[in-house]
């Protein structure tokens, strides 16, 4: 189950990742921000749970909307993944040293959301449900289309018409409120703590880059996968220790199957096609 | 000067070697490794491992990142090199010979643990070489090479002026050297090593520090050295908690990442 509490970071974090060609790691962030605002507004302002949860949810993309606009936007359209990464670093490091700062350090725990006992399940359920929905949205609509354009050539989609503006709101919204449910939903599972989303959203981005952001399936049974293996480590005394290090293999093997081995195996049955559409002349005598 | 001052100097300095040492890569070559942790934590475990076969991991460690420099794209090698660091924290805490999780006590004959006078003349070599070395690529020729082979990642005519391959594998081999023998003198002095050495959040922590220094040697010494005493001086001055004090720093540094980044012609904007 424990992979179910990863998909919803790395579903938007694929959406915005592939929608603006680079890795947006201070996306998970947004999860945080949504949990500690759903923590205070719960436990210590008394707000009605559903209610809390609801503002904290649009608090949590309002801030991925500000901070796309304000910081990174920019770098998308000057085409600077590398540029708006070490944004993304600075941001992980202010906004995780503001909440430890605001909490002294302390982890907190929700006290008046209890967790049903059927969870898991839910959790599960869900996660599958937005898996298959975003699919269907990218790969089946007209919005999708226009996301892919976009994503694809961002200066031709401009030049054919399409609302950019729009599109990118759209998916910044979407991808932030993913990742709010996905922090809220971490949040209330194993409770608060300053790097809570620096951690787990470096597992369901690796995952991401590993499985590459245009596949959504790919990515949803990888972070599924993950989760499974993840709790059979920590099951074994053995193996408990190679639990957190599970995402980050599955990065390392799937950085160098798509950037070292493919390239060789690509050339490889180019060459063989070659020397089967050009056979060498046998030479007479 | 008392025990404290001295812990918190050789400290300092240690930290600050290991920032300049990543600098060497990041700043001057422009290539984006973030794991001179990883180099200096399993230099760590040299203490209590032994030396040969710590050596062997090492150099096995920088062929690897050095044959992925050129096909991997600059963020995903960034985040790759992290990733390194949590593998190499779940092979530790898996060795049950060296204390698993939990980590056990080191023991050296050459360093006291906790005893700053004894660690104090390995961190001040450690920490002048690392400051030769940047004075020398800003000074020499063959730091003009670097700066040629640095161009050479966006400029096609640079390409063919330095050799580039060649001077990342002198730099690579340069950086793991200082980060190797900086990890063994942390290894020794605080005379324990578990799998914590390996913590992303450190790195990222060292990372931030890297990214602000730029390529100026005195002045990105300076910035180092004062990034490590900041929360000391300042728990020590006003009384704040030494955690508190770190967050602040940590908060500023974030922030001039942030704006740094976005600056034409700065130093962060420039590696990228």
């Amino acid at each position: 189950m424990r992979g179910a509490y990863y998909l919803p970071i790395a579903l938007g974090f694929a959406l915005v990742a592939r929608h603006g060609r680079y890795l947006p790691l201070w996306l998970p962030e947004c999860g945080m921000v949504s949990s500690y605002t759903a923590y205070f507004l719960l436990e210590r302002a008394d707000m009605p749970a559903l209610l809390a949860v609801v503002v904290a949810l649009i608090f949590g993309s309002a801030c991925a909307l500000v901070l796309h606009f304000a910081l990174f936007a920019g770098h998308i359209a000057r085409n600077e993944p590398f540029a708006a990464l070490l944004r993304s670093i600075g941001v992980i490091v202010l906004l995780d040293n503001v909440a430890g700062l605001l909490t002294g350090g302390y982890s907190l725990a929700f006290t008046r959301f209890p967790l049903p006992s059927n969870h898991g399940p839910i959790v599960l359920g869900g996660g599958i449900l937005l898996t298959v929905i975003l699919w269907a949205w990218v790969n089946h609509t007209r919005e999708g289309l226009g996301y892919r354009s976009v994503s694809a050539n961002r200066e031709l989609a401009i030049q054919y018409g399409l609302q950019v503006s729009r599109i990118d709101f759209l998916v910044v919204f979407g991808g932030g409120l993913l990742c709010s449910l996905g922090g809220l939903a971490n949040g209330i599972r194993y409770g608060l703590t300053a790097g809570m989303m620096s951690t787990t959203g470096l597992k369901a981005v690796a995952v991401v880059v590993a499985a590459g952001q245009e596949n959504l399936l790919t990515v949803a049974i990888g972070v599924l996968l993950v989760g499974i293996l993840e709790s059979l480590c920590q099951g074994s005394i053995r193996f408990s220790a190679f639990e957190p290090g599970i995402s980050y293999g599955v990065l390392a093997v799937g950085l160098a199957g798509r950037y070292l081995l493919s390239p060789w195996w690509v050339r490889r049955n180019m060459r063989k096609r070659w020397r089967a559409d050009n056979p060498v002349p046998e030479v007479a005598g | 000067m008392n025990s404290a001052w001295l812990d918190i100097v050789v400290r300092t300095l240690l930290g600050s070697t290991l920032v300049m040492a990543q600098a060497i890569m990041l700043n001057w070559l422009r290539v984006p490794f973030a794991a001179i942790t990883l180099f200096a934590g399993i230099a760590a475990y040299a203490t209590v491992a032994g030396v040969t076969p710590v050596i062997v991991i090492l150099f096995v460690v920088t062929v690897g990142f050095l044959v992925l420099v050129r096909p991997l794209p600059r963020d995903r090698y960034l985040l790759l090199s992290l990733a390194s660091l949590a593998l190499a924290r779940s092979i530790a805490g898996s060795l049950r010979g060296y204390g698993g999780e939990l980590g056990m006590a080191t023991s050296t004959t050459w360093i006291a643990a906790q005893v700053p006078k004894s660690a104090m003349p390995y961190a001040i070599a450690l920490f002048l070489s690392a400051f030769l070395v940047l004075l020398l690529l800003r000074h020499s020729e063959m730091g003009l090479a670097v700066d040629v082979a640095r161009a050479a990642g966006t400029e096609m005519h640079a390409a063919s002026m330095s050799p580039t391959g060649i001077l990342t594998a002198i730099m690579l081999a340069l950086v793991a050297v200082l980060a190797s023998l900086t990890g063994a003198v942390q290894g020794a002095y605080t005379g324990w090593i578990d799998p914590n050495l390996f913590r992303i959040d450190y790195a990222i922590t060292l990372l931030v520090a890297t990214l602000v220094i730029g390529r100026m040697p005195v002045r990105g010494t300076l910035l180092a050295m004062s990034f490590f005493l900041f929360p000391d001086l300042f728990s020590q001055f006003f009384g704040y908690d030494h955690t508190v004090s770190a967050h602040l720093r940590e908060i500023f540094w974030g922030a001039a990442i942030i704006f740094l980044a976005g600056r034409t012609g700065s130093p962060v904007r420039g590696e990228a």
